[in-house]
């Protein structure tokens, strides 16, 4: 299967390839840290905020695409 | 000498023009052109010596695989040809080797003067072997790191049997290695492409170009999914006597936003006084004398040298006895070198009079770094004043090396370090600067060496201060930097991989097979495959270690304590094994690489968005009819005509700004020694103001 994101094979019973899947990891990593620093951040405001800072990796602003264009609001949290 | 003297000594250089020095130096009653096969041959007496000079012209010898099964791998079946039989490109190889054949047959014995390193012996060995019919073991050296007369004439005086045997051993086995791994792994990828591509297209893989592409691929993979975290810096504007200044807190950073605010808040309404203050007086060393990677480094930051293009204007600088050999791992300057006699000799040059004539009140005792090279010094200017005038490339770079050179001589530095720590409600900031108390060495290299002094308020102990406020900034880790050609080179040398001859070379074949891109190297899509498919598939080839061990193996043939046989087998064996997977999945390898290879292909032609459409890209496409290159929009099938004619000859590479004029993008052409830049337009403004004031001059005239 290919992966949704680029034209990548998607790692085994997974819809990613291993790239995004490894920045879906870190993204989901990061979240602890950020809730950490703030005392408290919700995914979907972590999303936001992620995807506007110009150091934001690029597969991880393809990833945080694909969970805003996904209609079930905790897919990847 | 109008012909060939009946007894003579032939002496092996690497190039013409060391050729023509070695000549100009050794003659005692000057040098007389022969021409021996349609080749120029130097002919001279020295110390009652009759002596022929002839030279290669790079590598007249090449390791190859028997030429009939091109396609077929893997080949551990090798042999040492003359490079024209391999590479048709070579041309004059063959007049060269027959004229160095003839001149060998009579020859009562055999001086090699090539470059004294690996590449140099390994080229005079063949020479010795293949053309001078074995004369590799009774040929004598003569070693040498400059290109000056005196330095030549004690070579020769001093030149014995031998001196590089290991030097050439392990430069054969490096060959054999490079070409074996090589050759096997580009081939076995591009069959593997070629199951699946319709285009075509080369995908090459080397022993030491697999782990280097790893280093750009593995950090490229940690910008892409790097996830700035926050943190937050709080800093304090203090007022001392109307005088404001800043400082930070001593916690440079607070993981919580909380903890911050904390520090802010505890700040508010209080008192701030100095409650340590610190004074320090220290030296500072002058950097040590150049090696060629140090000079690389150097080169890129101050000018944007690239590495390779360094190297190729130090070796023109060493060739006109400018400089010493400039491919040495050396930081050192032995006492052999004659500190006096250079100084004086550079500053016969005007803008160097004034140092030196300092530097020479005092004793001369150099600097060292720590780096040691057995065969070379460290780089250093040989006193010998230009006899033509260098271009701006070289001016600067024989700058560099010169005054670097210089302050390996020169005093220390001493500098102050101030330090006043500011207590405020029980937390502590601290102001810090540095300035230059006696600048020593860095008269000579202010230019370069980018020390900038910090001043502080002056302050005492006790001292009260008011706080005008505090402020609790948020900020976000930095992504890792890509690498650039100097810093990618650095992690060469940090891993012991490649070596200080090759690592350049390997960064542009990395750029010129279309693997990294751009001043900050980033992967392509087919260099991020070929990495992914090497892990997969066999990852002990792209592994860092492995050519880390291997490059130490071949160090201990160069010592003479390792067996370059023992090497060639190992490698062979460990290959086998690894073409064998490669080759039982050339299918699905070839599916993986196909689209990238295609993607790659269509980024590397575009040159920028369509200034015309503003939707479409300008790229650069072939014509079928009459195959030549122009540039077009990609929305020419939606009816955008923007296009340019583009130069025929020559390479040609983006550059990462469009034209100020009209937008349009620029390239650099590449024909000759410099770059060419070209904006594509033709209607260009700038080019319409040059042709108008062409025009008027031709009218006035």
């Amino acid at each position: 299967m290919q992966c949704k994101l680029c034209r990548r094979e998607a790692e085994k019973e997974g819809y990613l390839c291993r790239y995004h899947s490894a920045a879906r990891d870190e993204l989901k990593r990061a979240h602890g840290a950020w809730q950490e620093a703030y005392s408290g951040v919700s995914w979907r405001e972590y999303l936001n905020r992620v995807k506007a800072l110009d150091e934001t990796g690029q597969w991880i602003k393809e990833v945080i695409s694909l969970e805003e264009a996904s209609t079930v609001d905790t897919k990847l949290g | 000498m109008d012909k060939l003297p009946s007894e003579y000594r032939l002496v092996i250089c690497e190039k013409p023009d060391a050729a023509r020095r070695v000549a100009e130096a050794l003659a005692s009653d000057g040098v007389e052109t022969i021409m021996v096969n349609g080749v120029q041959v130097l002919g001279f007496v020295h110390e009652g010596h009759n002596y022929l000079v002839c030279s290669a012209a790079g590598h007249l010898y090449a390791i190859s695989d028997s030429f009939r099964h091109r396609e077929t791998y893997p080949v551990f079946d090798l042999e040492w040809y003359p490079t024209h039989l391999i590479d048709k490109a070579a041309k004059g190889i063959e007049k060269r080797i027959l004229s160095i054949e003839k001149l060998a047959g009579k020859a009562e014995s055999f001086v090699n003067a090539c470059d004294y390193d690996v590449e140099g012996e390994t080229i005079g060995y063949n020479i010795l072997r293949y053309a001078c019919g074995g004369a590799e073991n009774v040929a004598l050296r003569a070693k040498f790191s400059t290109l000056t007369k005196e330095e030549l004439v004690a070579a020769f005086g001093e030149a014995a049997v031998a001196l590089g045997a290991g030097l050439a051993k392990a430069g054969r086995t490096r060959h054999v290695l490079d070409f074996v791994w090589g050759i096997n792994l580009s081939r076995a990828l591009s069959a593997s492409l070629s199951t699946a591509y319709s285009g075509y297209r080369t995908v090459s893989m080397g022993r030491v170009q697999g782990p280097t592409l790893g280093f750009v691929v593995q950090r490229e993979i940690e910008i892409r999914t790097f996830v700035p975290t926050p943190y937050w810096a709080v800093t304090g504007l203090f007022d001392k006597d109307g005088l404001r200044f800043e400082a930070p807190s001593v916690i440079s950073k607070f993981a919580k936003k909380a903890d911050a605010e904390a520090m802010r808040d505890g700040c508010q309404g209080k008192n701030a006084y100095v409650s340590e203050l610190s004074k320090s007086v220290f030296k500072q060393q002058p950097p040590p004398p150049f090696n060629l990677g140090d000079l690389q480094k150097e080169a890129y930051r101050l000018f944007g040298f690239t590495p390779s293009r360094t190297l190729q204007i130090a070796e023109r600088l060493y060739l006109d006895a400018l400089i010493s050999y400039p491919r040495t791992s050396s930081q050192k300057l032995p006492a052999s070198i004659k500190f006096r006699e250079v100084l004086s000799n550079i500053g016969r040059m005007r803008e160097y009079s004034l140092p030196v004539e300092e530097l020479l009140k005092e004793e001369l005792r150099p600097r060292d770094g720590e780096k040691f090279d057995s065969a070379h010094p460290a780089i250093y200017p040989t006193g010998e004043l230009p006899r033509r005038r260098l271009d701006s490339w070289e001016t600067r770079l024989f700058d560099l090396i010169v005054r670097r050179f210089l302050v390996c001589f020169a005093e220390d530095a001493v500098r102050e370090r101030v330090s006043a720590e500011i207590q405020v409600g029980g937390h502590a900031f601290r102001t810090a600067g540095r300035r230059t108390l006696r600048a020593g060495w860095m008269r000579y290299y202010a230019r370069y060496a980018g020390i900038e002094d910090k001043s502080v308020p002056s302050l005492k102990k006790g001292d009260g201060l008011s706080v005008v406020k505090v402020d609790c900034l948020e900020k976000f880790e930095a992504a890792p930097s890509r690498y650039n050609q100097s810093s990618l080179l650095e992690k060469m040398e940090r891993e012991s991989i490649g070596t200080k001859a090759t690592r350049a070379e390997i960064i542009s074949t990395l750029i010129g097979r279309g693997y990294v891109s751009g001043d900050s190297l980033v992967p392509t899509d087919l260099g991020l495959s070929v990495i992914e498919t090497m892990e997969e598939f066999c990852p002990q080839i792209v592994s860092t270690e492995l050519t880390r061990e291997t490059e130490s193996a071949l160090e201990d043939v160069e010592n003479g304590t390792g067996d370059g046989t023992e090497l060639i087998e190992g490698a062979i064996d460990l290959l086998s094994k690894q073409i064998e997977r490669l080759k039982l999945n050339e299918l699905e390898i070839g599916r993986k690489m196909n689209d990238s290879a295609i993607q790659t292909t269509i980024s590397q032609s575009v040159l920028g968005p369509c200034p015309v459409c503003r939707t479409g890209k300008l790229r650069i496409i072939r014509s079928f009819k009459t195959k030549k290159r122009f540039v077009g929009c990609t929305n020419y099938s939606s009816g955008c005509r923007a296009s340019a004619p583009l130069p025929q000859r020559g390479s040609i590479r983006v550059a990462t700004r469009a034209c100020r004029f009209c937008g349009w993008p620029v390239v650099y052409v590449m024909t000759g020694r410099f770059p060419w830049r070209l904006c594509v337009n033709v209607s260009c403004p700038s080019k319409v103001e040059k042709n108008h004031a062409v025009q008027t001059l031709q009218k006035r005239s």
